[in-house]
């Protein structure tokens, strides 16, 4: 093992957050702790609601101005950052020299996330003209590459476009070639491709996948959709309501063996081609809203292996491997997902 | 760029002669007749038959719609009854000052309102934001000409930077002349114009673009000026182009308080003697004026946003 694979590039711990909301406040993120290693891609998959946005604005300190980080420490490339000292104005600056170079995000709706009266080159290295000191014509030359390196064809006719001239998938692309310009060694994406339509979100899946063996730069990729993890991902952090359900290093290992009820009730509702005619399961009942949220696990009352004990305390982790941490007093024994799902259709 | 302007032009065409058409038919709609106005109450019947047969009153309507129509084709803005000459001539002097005068205003009106809007939409709950809203809320409530007593009271006589009054010769010294009368008509919109802007950069700055503009490391004054001014702006340029109307009648009254020799003054003047030709090339021209300026406006709006210059 490398130095590099040892280290992890990115280490985010115990990290809680609360949400003001009509003068109250509520916890939407609970010690929330999670690593990531140089050029690893970590799914950070979850329901709307379960704070996966809010985890991804954290880390760059773009929260909304109603969002309070309670604790939390975040580890970059060696230095420590206080998330929770955001309002001390070095703490915050220290956090914005990062932005770019160190960690860039790509976000959700690429129709919203572009200025629609600035060109799309121009919007693609304003940044890091700034900070390189480019001249415009070098300036315009990197923009027309970046293009051409996330895959758009024409890419000298493109540059000057305003963002309205261009659909959502080649918007897509432009923020993604934004994202990358001042080459980050960690890419935050808060679901990419959900907004565009599918045979679109394939293509831009493989834009993905090129950058990662391309640039070499670290993902940590929020979804819901588990399809998307397993094509793109190598480990893996099930978000529910705020808090870790269960988190591995090793992909292959969760869906095939998911350890907390959570997961595996994840991943039995999710369809599959080759189970064609098995009743897809749905989980009972409704994630909690910010201001139901409760002691102990927060998936009990939805859960099949629920106990007394479940409501009792906050839950540990209690997985016995390094690798892996499962929240869970019960969790789901040695049956694999498959045997599981065969049951279902027979 | 140049077709759409071209064609905004064409299509203020139509606009210009309802202009025309509407000041003519106000003055004809209008009690009184000015033949008998110009020669006194107790005037010779045919003297003043005769003044109308002059001035062409006793032809139809449309026929005198159709020579005034002429004469504006030819420049001819008619004769004024009262100084006896011609309006064109009179025009050519007072026009300048007046336009000068929302010019400057307008230009005041946005250097006070976009620092004081930036400041306001930075810190939304803010000590400074809560003057600002109180400035304005008292500007707001103060009447033009009382906003303009009080500047001359303070800035004109009691510190006596600018010239209480009057339209000095030179052209330094009347630029000088205009600041405090343009300072005036400017603080009358400057409370609309910060709150618009207020508003548009408050929603700018929480907006998805400005996160991802920080996301990529872009420093916090260029997202300012490039990001958040430029299109806050654009809601900036139609609220400003709209009040240009308010500017303009706003001149009219403070004219009389800083005694200015503007079109405004001339209006007045012209309403005051039953000058009904004078009267009829103000209307006219202030009409001109606010069709020119939405044109100025509707070209800076599709500098500002590359989707106006679409449609």
């Amino acid at each position: 093992m490398t130095e590099n694979m040892k280290r992890p590039l990115l280490a985010v711990e115990d990290l809680t957050l609360a949400l003001g909301l009509g003068g109250e406040e509520f916890n939407a993120l609970e010690h929330l702790s999670f690593a990531l290693r140089e050029g690893e891609a970590r799914g950070l998959v979850g329901e709307s609601g379960s704070g996966k946005s809010l985890t991804l604005r954290a880390i760059l300190g773009l929260l909304p101005p109603n969002a309070v980080v309670k604790s939390g420490t975040m580890t970059f490339d060696g230095e420590e950052f206080d998330l929770a000292r955001q309002s001390n104005r070095s703490e915050r600056r220290r956090i914005e020299r990062l932005r770019g170079s160190g960690i860039s995000m790509i976000f959700q709706e690429p129709s919203v996330a572009l200025n629609p009266v600035i060109p799309v080159g121009e919007q693609i290295v304003d940044a890091v003209l700034r900070r390189d000191h480019m001249t415009k014509k070098h300036a315009r030359e990197y923009a027309i590459h970046l293009m051409e390196l996330v895959g758009i064809h024409d890419a000298t006719a493109k540059v000057d476009a305003y963002p309205f001239e261009l659909s959502g998938g080649l918007k897509q692309r432009v923020m993604i070639a934004a994202a990358v310009a001042g080459k980050p060694r960690l890419i935050l994406c808060d679901e990419p491709t959900t907004a565009l339509d599918v045979t679109v979100q394939k293509q831009i899946l493989s834009v993905f996948t090129h950058l990662r063996d391309e640039l070499g730069a670290g993902l940590l990729y929020v979804t819901h959709d588990l399809a998307v993890v397993a094509q793109l991902c190598d480990s893996v952090t099930v978000l529910y309501s705020g808090n870790v359900m269960e988190s591995s290093s090793d992909l292959r290992a969760v869906f095939d063996h998911p350890r907390h009820p959570y997961t595996e009730a994840l991943l039995r509702s999710t369809p599959d081609v080759d189970q064609i005619g098995r009743r897809l399961y749905s989980i009972p009942g409704s994630a909690p809203s910010l201001d139901e949220r409760m002691v102990g696990c927060p998936f009990a009352p939805r859960c099949e292996y629920r106990q007394d004990d479940c409501g009792q305390q906050r839950i540990p982790d209690l997985s016995k491997t390094p690798e892996r941490t499962v929240h869970c007093l019960h969790q789901v024994e040695k049956r694999t997902l498959d045997a599981v799902l065969e049951e279902e259709t027979s | 760029m140049l077709r759409w302007f071209a064609r905004r032009l064409l299509l203020a065409v139509p606009v210009v002669l309802g202009v025309v058409t509407i000041s003519f038919i106000l003055m004809h709609l209008a009690p009184g007749d000015p033949a008998r106005s110009a020669l006194g109450e107790k005037a010779d019947p045919a003297a003043v038959a005769a003044l109308r047969h002059q001035w062409g009153l006793d032809k139809t309507l449309p026929a005198q719609y159709v020579s005034y129509l002429n004469q504006l084709l030819h420049g001819d803005l008619g004769t004024s009854l009262y100084y006896h000459t011609s309006i064109t001539t009179l025009m050519a002097q007072r026009l300048p000052v007046t336009l000068a005068l929302i010019v400057m205003s307008a230009v005041l009106a946005s250097l006070i309102s976009i620092p004081l809007a930036s400041r306001s939409a930075s810190r939304p709950n803010g000590a400074t934001s809560f003057v600002i809203r109180l400035f304005n809320a008292v500007i707001q409530g103060s009447p033009t000409f009382f906003v303009g007593s009080m500047l001359i009271l303070f800035l004109g006589v009691r510190v006596a930077i600018f010239p209480a009054g009057g339209y000095p010769s030179g052209f330094g010294a009347r630029a000088w002349a205009l600041v405090l009368p343009a300072l005036t008509i400017a603080l009358s919109i400057v409370p609309l114009l910060v709150r618009g802007l207020r508003a548009a950069m408050i929603e700018s700055l929480g907006s998805e673009y400005v996160a991802f503009a920080r996301s990529k490391g872009l420093p916090e004054s260029p997202i300012r000026h490039r990001y958040v001014l430029r299109n806050a702006g654009i809601s900036g340029v139609s609220i400003l182009g709209i009040q240009v109307g308010a500017l303009a009648s706003g001149a009219l009254v403070i004219e009389q308080v800083f005694a200015i020799p503007g079109m405004g003054s001339m209006l007045m003047t012209g309403i005051l003697n039953r000058d009904y030709a004078v009267v009829q090339a103000c209307t006219l021209m202030f009409g001109l004026v606010v069709v020119v300026v939405y044109l100025v406006t509707d070209l800076v709006y599709a500098r500002l946003d590359p989707r106006a210059r679409l449609s």
